[in-house]
């Protein structure tokens, strides 16, 4: 809370002073003003840095707000360069400042590809710099580590040092001051010194709190991302403001072809591509770059979601370049204001203080950033690739650890505080001469070198660790002598000669043009020959060496992370003895006794390890421990550690081969186990469905019994009540009585007549009915039916044709017999009185027979044609139920021919009768020999 | 007394007839659902016999229009249905008739039960 009130008071002074300054015209301002605008300014990214920290899991559980964090943390690239520099290029030499960021908006949207196995690898083998990781790839080798770190500390205190030169240099312009006012401490400038001293206290409170260097900087990264956001604002705003002045100002009315022309020209193809290269890599792998690309990333999609919004970033920022450059050239024309603070001098010059203290703090936030989240990572390295291994092998031969792990943070605070301070001697000694952009492309160069060992590691199993000494070493000595040489020389350390002539007078060893390549840019001149020299050493030493065992497996998994990440944690990558007691005591020494303890009992819970029993440690509970001390101190120290706790034995590369078959294998039974369950789902499914199928045919059954039990009812009522009748009405004439009889009898056969159709059709419903088959000929079933119809269609005066092959068939008769029965009834049934014809036709009709009945009565409407074969189905709107019947006997015929393996169906329309076909395999009727076509037209009625 | 007989089944419709017609009874005959609403608009019987099953507007739909028509509500209804369940029976009287009488039936009950609600 105090931070916050003295933040609000802060911002309140700077605002009154504003007020009061605006009507008097000094050119600058106070350096108290400045200075407290400064204070308050780091003061609120304090209090956001430490909210956003304690608020850590609230923020994390919003997945797109932390998405959008990091990806906006990835802009740490904009450095005050960008900032400052990108315009001063632009006066200089025109559009060649678009390469350093047209090179990452290339690559960035590559990241999801080559970043993401980094990522995958340094997740899952806790890696936390670059240092550690070349390390941990080339076998865990110290000396590697050592060596990357030193090259990336030599790389990149100079561009630590350009950011501090760019803050020291905007508070001098902005408050009008000469550095040197101290006569008593010489040339020491102060401004330099607080804001060296204030970053390191952000560093040390945001970057290194906990030992555990995997755990993430959730507080810094939400400062860096809300520095992000200010210093593109800023410098839109800026740019804005800039151009709609310039544009009324009458000096921008004359135009200038010739700095027009100077703000828009084109570097020379070679330096192009060379810049665009350089820059590229840059992005992805400065340290502060591999810091949040990697080791703060938390998860692999962040990658997706920076690999468009940075390129965008990056657009934007540079949209108003070229116009203030031009500008600028324009309004001051050559006074002697450094070009590179354009951007403070112009609004200074249009006395806009408001505007230049908003451009300063810009400036600041583009700085700390950087200085910050590049001294996060640096610390890390300097810590655990330089200094930690060095005292773990001191250590190790006491087996003592416990010094070192309450020294881990002090040694990673201190590595701030003295990168910080290297920074800061860089500045003071060499760093006031090179101009921004200079000194930055000389740390990009010595990062280039880290290319081939890191690209070449993650694709390239052959590559190995005298390849990559070889090429980094080499690479190293041509970046020092191409660039550091030379820049000594222009400072007049050394003879400057030394840049026009060479060393000795030798012209083929000039830095800038080494071999009589004099056409490159000094940048690109060396970054062609120490990565191209680097390259060559690195493949063919690596081709010419052989790798020990640690290292071959360390290359494996490393090329083949996507296969083996989901099963690393349960491989045993590791064989010896050790005991768990030591082990916990080795985690102890870093993260206390409770925390040692729930980690170790977590991980066997997880992985179902026993613990308690032998005290012997499982290897992978040896493997978890390395990996998770490597989290705190490196892949490489805690490699001394764990081989001075337990009796290491050399895993071979074909055991490791197997055992990560193996788990893979484990892998494989488990989606097997997998697809298993699957069809074991489907199985039961399919059950349930023939449950519910035996439900409805249940409900079915149950239908049909109600169905049954009403047409039973009818015709007993009718029979009741006329027996009754006839029982109470003695005096009914006999004609009444009759009648009344006659029903009773009629009743009684339906009733009958319906009880054994429903015998009959459960019978064949269940199968139990077997067909009873003899050989006869159709044209006899035909004649016996029709003779039976014979008084029937006498009476409803009924013409009957035959059209027949006498074909004999193999089949049950009677039960044909009965078929042709129904239908011939059903026919019979629905014809008009007097108007009635009735066609049957008969024959082959290979490999079938056909027997089909047709009428010209009211015919059967379409959508019930299918409904006609179900039990009981009376047709629909049918208001009279006037002819009889059991609403059995389709669906009886239907099971006939169905044993027959045959097919019943109707063809019919309203008004036009109904033609019935029986159609059925003639497979069992042996004899085809049907000698005539008998056309029988039985009996002849003529109404 | 006017009594409307609405059955799909000729042979109980001709027994009913006979039953009515000899305790005096105007008798109207209906074989389906739509003769039954014409008779009972243009005769207003006391008492309507109907079965349940018919062919065309069944039993329920006849009763449930009368009761809910102001001009036929005092018109007497009697299911005679070969709908026998309990279930059946309750739905059958909570449409509102007055009778439920399954079929088969006791002529003298079913007589007595005209003669009743006719009453």
């Amino acid at each position: 809370m105090a931070t916050y009130h003295f933040v609000v008071f802060g911002f309140s002074l700077v605002a009154i002073t504003f007020i009061n300054g605006t009507n008097s015209l000094p050119k600058n301002m106070s350096s108290i003003v400045i200075i407290f605008v400064s204070v308050s300014y780091l003061s609120l990214l304090f209090l956001i840095a430490f909210l956003a920290e304690k608020h850590q899991q609230t923020f994390k559980k919003n997945g797109r707000l932390w998405a959008a964090i990091y990806a906006l943390s990835v802009s740490v690239y904009c450095t005050a360069w960008t900032f400052y520099g990108s315009i001063g290029m632009a006066t200089r030499s025109g559009l060649e400042f678009l390469t350093v960021y047209l090179g990452p908006a290339i690559i960035a949207p590559l990241w999801f590809v080559f970043l993401r196995k980094i990522v995958r690898i340094c997740k899952l083998q806790q890696i936390t710099s670059i240092a550690d990781f070349i390390s941990s790839r080339y076998g865990k080798n110290l000396s590697l580590g050592y060596m990357v770190t030193i090259f990336c500390l030599i790389g990149i205190i100079p561009y630590i040092a350009l950011q501090l030169k760019a803050i020291s240099d905007s508070f001098n312009i902005i408050t009008a001051s000469v550095p040197e006012v101290n006569s008593f401490f010489g040339s020491i400038d102060f401004t330099a010194v607080w804001v060296m001293l204030g970053l390191a206290l952000f560093t040390i409170l945001f970057g290194a709190r906990k030992p555990e260097t995997t755990e993430q900087h959730g507080g810094l990264m939400v400062a860096v991302a809300f520095e992000s956001i200010v210093k593109l604002v800023v410098f839109l705003i800026a740019g804005v403001c800039l151009i709609y002045w310039g544009w009324e100002s009458p000096a921008a009315t004359t135009s200038n072809a010739a700095q027009w022309q100077q703000v828009n020209q084109l570097p020379a193809g070679a330096d192009w591509v060379g810049l665009l290269i350089l820059s590229g890599f840059a992005a992805t792998f400065l340290p502060r770059q591999f810091q949040v690309n990697v080791v703060e990333t938390s998860q692999e999609n962040n990658l997706k979601h920076s690999s468009w919004v940075f390129p965008l970033y990056l657009l934007l920022i540079n949209l108003m370049v070229i116009p203030i450059a031009y500008m600028g050239m324009q309004v001051l024309g050559k006074t002697n204001a450094p070009s590179d603070y354009l951007l403070l001098t112009l609004p200074l010059h249009y006395h806009a203080k408001w505007l230049a203290v908003l451009v300063y703090i810009g400036g600041i936030s583009a700085s700390s950033s950087m200085v910050m989240v590049e001294a996060t990572a640096l610390s890390t390295m300097f810590s655990n690739n330089l200094v930690i291994p060095f005292l773990a092998r001191q250590a190790s031969k006491k087996q003592e650890f416990s010094n070192l792990g309450s020294r881990t943070l002090l040694i990673r605070r201190s590595g701030i505080v003295l990168i910080l301070f290297l920074a800061y001697l860089y500045y003071e000694t060499i760093g006031h001469y090179g101009t921004l952009v200079s000194i930055g492309f000389i740390s990009f160069v010595s990062i280039l070198q880290f290319v081939p060992s890191i690209i070449g590691g993650i694709y390239w199993q052959w590559g190995n660790k005298y390849g990559v000494l070889s090429g980094l070493i080499a690479g190293f000595m041509i970046w020092f002598y191409t660039l550091i040489l030379p820049s000594f020389a222009q400072n007049g350390f050394i003879d400057a000669r030394f840049i026009t002539e060479g060393p000795l007078q030798i012209s083929w060893l000039k830095p800038y043009a080494l071999f009589g390549l004099d056409n490159l840019k000094p940048v690109t001149h060396a970054a062609f020959y120490s990565l191209s020299i680097n390259l060559f050493l690195y493949v063919a030493v690596s081709l010419w060496t052989e790798p020990d065992e640690n290292e071959r497996n360390q290359a494996e998994i490393f090329t083949n992370i996507f296969s083996y990440s989901q099963i690393y944690e349960t491989s045993v990558l590791w064989k010896g003895t050790a005991y768990v007691p030591d082990m916990e005591a080795l985690l102890a020494n870093f993260l206390g006794e409770t925390r040692a303890q729930t980690l170790i009992q977590n991980f066997a819970k997880r992985n179902k390890i026993n613990i308690g029993v032998t005290q012997k440690a499982d290897p992978q509970l040896v493997a978890f421990v390395e990996r998770t001390l490597a989290g705190i101190v490196g892949t490489a120290s805690a490699r001394i550690m764990i081989s001075a706790v337990a009796k290491d034995e050399e895993v071979h590369l074909t055991e490791l081969m197997e055992v990560l078959k193996e788990s893979q294998k484990y892998i494989q039974l488990n989606s097997e186990l997998k697809r298993k369950t699957i069809e074991l789902r489907q199985a039961n499914d399919a059950i349930e469905k023939a449950n519910r199928n035996l439900q409805e045919l249940d409900d079915r059954k149950n239908d049909f019994l109600t169905t049954v039990t009403h047409e039973l009812r009818t015709p007993i009522t009718s029979i009741r009540a006329f027996s009754e009748i006839l029982f109470d009405n003695p005096e009914l004439d006999l004609e009444e009585r009759q009648h009344f009889l006659q029903i009773i009898t009629r009743e009684t056969d339906r009733l009958s007549r319906l009880i054994s159709q429903v015998l009959d059709l459960e019978k064949y419903e269940s199968g139990k009915q077997e067909l009873n088959l003899s050989q006869f000929f159709i044209t006899d079933l035909i004649t016996e039916v029709a003779q039976s119809f014979q008084s029937q269609l006498l009476e409803k005066k009924i013409a009957l044709t035959i059209e027949a092959e006498a074909i004999s068939i193999m089949a049950d008769k009677d039960r044909l017999q009965q078929v042709l029965v129904n239908l011939m009834g059903n026919a019979v049934k629905f014809v008009e009185q007097g108007k009635g014809t009735i066609h049957i036709e008969a024959g082959a009709r290979a490999p079938y027979w056909y027997l089909s009945i047709t009428d010209n009565g009211k015919g059967i409407a379409p959508q019930v044609q299918e409904l006609i074969f179900e039990k009981f189905y009376q047709a629909e709107n049918q208001t009279i139920r006037k002819p009889k019947g059991s609403g059995l006997g389709l669906a009886i015929c239907k099971k006939i021919v169905e044993l027959h393996h045959g097919k019943l169906s109707v063809e019919s329309a309203e008004g036009k009768g109904a033609k019935f076909t029986l159609l059925a395999p003639s497979a069992w009727h042996t004899s085809n020999t049907h000698n005539t076509i008998s056309k029988t037209h039985l009996p002849q009625t003529d109404y | 007394m006017k009594v409307l007989i609405a059955d799909d089944e000729p042979n109980i419709l001709l027994s009913l007839e006979f039953l009515m017609r000899k305790n005096g009874y105007q008798v109207f005959v209906a074989r389906n659902g739509t003769e039954a609403l014409d008779i009972i608009k243009k005769e207003l019987p006391t008492v309507a016999v109907l079965d349940i099953m018919m062919p065309d507007i069944d039993g329920y739909e006849i009763c449930t229009y009368l009761k809910e028509t102001p001009d036929y509500q005092h018109i007497k209804v009697l299911f005679l249905s070969a709908k026998a369940k309990e279930s059946e029976i309750q739905q059958g009287l909570s449409l509102g008739a007055d009778a439920y009488m399954t079929k088969p039936f006791s002529t003298r009950a079913l007589m007595a039960k005209i003669e009743e609600l006719g009453r």
